[in-house]
């Protein structure tokens, strides 16, 4: 016990006497969890937008100025031609440019229906979606408009069906909250698998280890001397990022927080053990830097974290039942937003548990005293 | 400059070895545009939901049809009360909850407001959103059916055209950004973390004592790497050029002149990086915080930088992959030449020019 203790010591003070190191360690996660609740945002917003205007009639103006003062656009002025606004579009400075017809007023008193056209620039197809969707909204407003003006209409003998929409455990939909829990898990495969990794290959690339194994250390008491310190400072970790998730971003806690930490303490043997394995795969910091990366990248994704599990493609939920990153998300919603108990998540603990045996079994077995 | 070569060779040599780097190193755009391509994507389907149904009648079953025959939807569990929703969204399988309330089809038949709840779990946002979007559609045309589509007085067509990707794909925003990724990823890490390793070995100063001038033994440590990223390049473009479908409308020449560029600057910024430190592991972790996070949060590659709060929008104006991205797009999609990306490009070369002035100052103080 002692022994481990000593090595524990060691560690604690390699780590701190690293002051960039430490640094780094520190402000990581606080910066991915700063930058993820500010900068990631899907929400489409100051969206330029150019107008082409053939017919110069009321109507045809006043349905460019519908776009004048209104949130989400930002109103570009008129262009003379089509080819200048497909100019502003190849500059990047038009996200939208709207064509309205010769005859558009014209058309709509005497046939009842006119074309207008929304060019939209489509490269970033998921934003031009919406970008189109919130132009047809206020193009949909406007004829709204001139037809209550023009048709006043005898109210209420049609059938009307309201579609409310609730969202459960979100109300405001916001992207932060539906972020951070998972980054907070996420974090800790950081620390424990990356830095633990690193770690034990130094040692083997600078020649400690030589030192360590011509002592009398044994092997689970070498493997416990490094877990327990990245799995302390990991710990430490997952609080401050826990902190700043309920005080700063005002992230709901409905679970237990006990459960949280029953978990975080898991997942941070696990990410430690797939740490070891890597190391003991590795002959230099470089490559178990590059395998730690990909697999890292791999977990993260397809884990869920930026696009739902359950519409990937067959394939890819098949190797998901063996992605930890994967399970640990779920727990992470689950408990923090909606209060799930032990019992709602024992499946994803079971899995969890199970991936880490095998890999610290896997690990142990890997590791050798000798050179 | 026979010494040189020789340098050059061993650091090839070096490089070539280690086979598992190697392996990566190439393994990483397959495994990220694949996924990108074909594994990450929004589209519902067969999404479980459970039916809370208080009316059991003609529309509200024919409703429910509709949806479930739908394909988004897979009916998992029907629920008795108001009460068994919130321990069903606890278990984390339905992902909505269709309501009925009694009385529903008596209002609807009577042109009295009929209501009905979509409850979505959003704990999963984006999921949430497109399931009740979906949802309302398809409930919206079937109130359109049963009223008999009507005439509509003045109607306004949309005609929407997407301009530049008419289908939408994905792969115009994720090609150019794991490009910009991985270029970043091999050239600055990579380069970071050798020289590192040369320091923290103490063969640095092996090198130093050498008839190798400073600037020659810089040069010898990024050439391998400039060609390996240069290859990596090439290869995500291919991939996302006859895999994927995105366009090359613009100049390849030009585009792979940028790519050098964008490459070099990165592999200045790694020789910055590591004029910073002696370890391998802060190297790793400065390229980390300094360029990767920045990258993949702030360069407009998966979060639209317009929908940022001002600070954001100001720090992201000097991040290089921002720029990068814009040239590649630029090229590829919109098929603009040098006339359009001249701003982006001499940025690119002014932060290539200010990160060798920051890296040659750091040298000399450590030589002194």
């Amino acid at each position: 016990m002692r022994r481990i203790l000593f090595l524990v010591e060691k560690e604690f003070k390699q780590i701190f006497r690293d002051k960039v190191l430490l640094r780094m360690i520190i402000s990581a996660p606080l910066m991915q969890l700063i930058l993820l609740s500010f900068a990631a945002n899907f929400e489409v917003k100051n969206l330029n937008i150019a107008v082409v205007d053939h017919d110069h009639t009321t109507f045809s103006q006043r349905l460019a100025g519908k776009f004048r003062h209104i949130s989400n656009f930002n109103f570009l002025g008129y262009v003379p031609s089509y080819k200048q606004a497909r100019q502003l579009m190849l500059d990047g400075k038009a996200d939208l440019v709207l064509v309205i017809p010769l005859h558009f007023e014209r058309d709509l008193y005497r046939d009842n229906s006119a074309t207008t056209q929304l060019m939209v620039n489509a490269i970033d197809g998921s934003k031009a979606g919406i970008a189109n969707g919130y132009a047809s909204t206020i193009i949909r407003d406007f004829n709204q408009d001139i037809v209550v003006e023009n048709f006043p209409v005898a109210p209420g003998t049609m059938q009307q069906l309201t579609v409310q929409n609730q969202y459960w455990f979100n109300p405001k939909l916001e992207y932060r909250t539906y972020m951070v829990p998972a980054i907070l898990f996420q974090l800790l495969i950081l620390i424990g698998g990356l830095i633990a990794a690193l770690n034990i290959v130094r040692e083997k690339e600078i020649g400690t280890m030589e030192q360590l194994n011509v002592t009398p250390i044994q092997r689970y008491q070498f493997i416990l001397g490094k877990m327990i310190p990245f799995v302390i400072i990991g710990l430490a970790q997952f609080t401050v990022g826990l902190l700043v998730g309920v005080f700063l971003f005002k992230i709901p806690t409905e679970g237990s927080i006990p459960l949280m930490y029953g978990f975080a303490l898991l997942f941070l043997l696990l990410s430690v053990s797939l740490g070891l394995l890597i190391s003991t795969l590795s002959e230099t910091q470089q490559q178990a830097m590059f395998v730690a990366f990909f697999c890292l990248v791999l977990f993260i994704l397809l884990s869920g974290l930026f696009a739902s599990v359950e519409n990937m493609p067959m394939w890819a939920q098949y190797l998901d039942t063996i992605n930890p990153l994967k399970y640990i998300i779920e727990v992470s919603r689950n408990v923090m937003l909606k209060g799930s108990t032990f019992r709602d998540v024992q499946q994803q603990f079971f899995a969890l548990l199970l991936i880490a045996t095998t890999l610290l079994s896997l690990a142990v077995w890997r590791y050798r005293k000798t050179v | 400059m026979d010494r040189f070569f020789a340098f050059v060779k061993k650091e090839f040599l070096h490089i070539l070895r280690d086979r598992r780097t190697l392996l990566i190193l190439f393994g990483i755009p397959f495994a990220q545009v694949l996924l990108f391509g074909f594994a990450l994507t929004n589209e519902i389907k067969n999404a479980k939901i459970a039916l809370l149904d208080n009316d059991h009648s003609l529309h509200s079953s024919q409703i429910t049809n509709r949806l479930l025959s739908s394909g988004y939807f897979q009916l998992q569990q029907n629920l008795r009360s108001y009460n068994d929703i919130e321990p069903a969204f606890r278990k984390g399988v339905i992902k909505m909850v269709l309501v009925f309330p009694v009385g529903f089809s008596n209002d609807f038949e009577h042109g009295k407001q009929a209501s009905v709840q979509l409850l979505a779990d959003a704990s999963e946002q984006n999921t949430a959103i497109s399931l009740t979007n979906y949802a309302s559609a398809i409930i919206r045309d079937y109130v359109n059916e049963q009223q008999g589509g009507n005439f509509m007085p003045m109607n306004i067509d949309i005609a929407s055209r997407m301009v530049f990707n008419p289908e939408l794909a994905g792969a115009f925003v994720f090609v150019p950004g794991v490009m910009t990724l991985v270029l970043l990823l091999v050239s600055a890490m990579m380069t970071s973390v050798t020289i590192a390793r040369e320091k923290e070995m103490g063969t640095m100063e092996v090198l130093m004592v050498s008839p190798l001038n400073q600037g020659q033994i810089l040069f010898g440590k990024v050439l391998p790497y400039l060609l390996l990223s240069f290859i990596n390049g090439c290869l995500i473009l291919a991939l996302g050029v006859f895999l994927l479908k995105v366009p090359l409308n613009g100049s390849l020449a030009l585009l792979l002149v940028e790519m050098l560029l964008f490459i070099l600057l990165a592999l200045v910024i790694g020789i910055f990086i590591s004029s910073l430190t002696n370890s391998q592991l802060v190297a790793m972790f400065s390229s980390l915080v300094i360029m990767l996070m920045p990258t993949i949060f702030l360069s407009g590659f998966i979060f639209p930088i317009e929908s940022m709060p001002r600070p954001l929008q100001i720090i992201s104006n000097i991040i290089p992959a921002k720029y990068f991205i814009q040239i590649v797009k630029g090229i590829m999609i919109k098929g603009v030449g040098l006339g359009y990306l001249y701003k982006e490009t001499l940025v690119l070369m002014g932060m290539t020019l200010f990160f060798v002035g920051m890296s040659l100052r750091n040298l000399k103080t450590r030589l002194s």
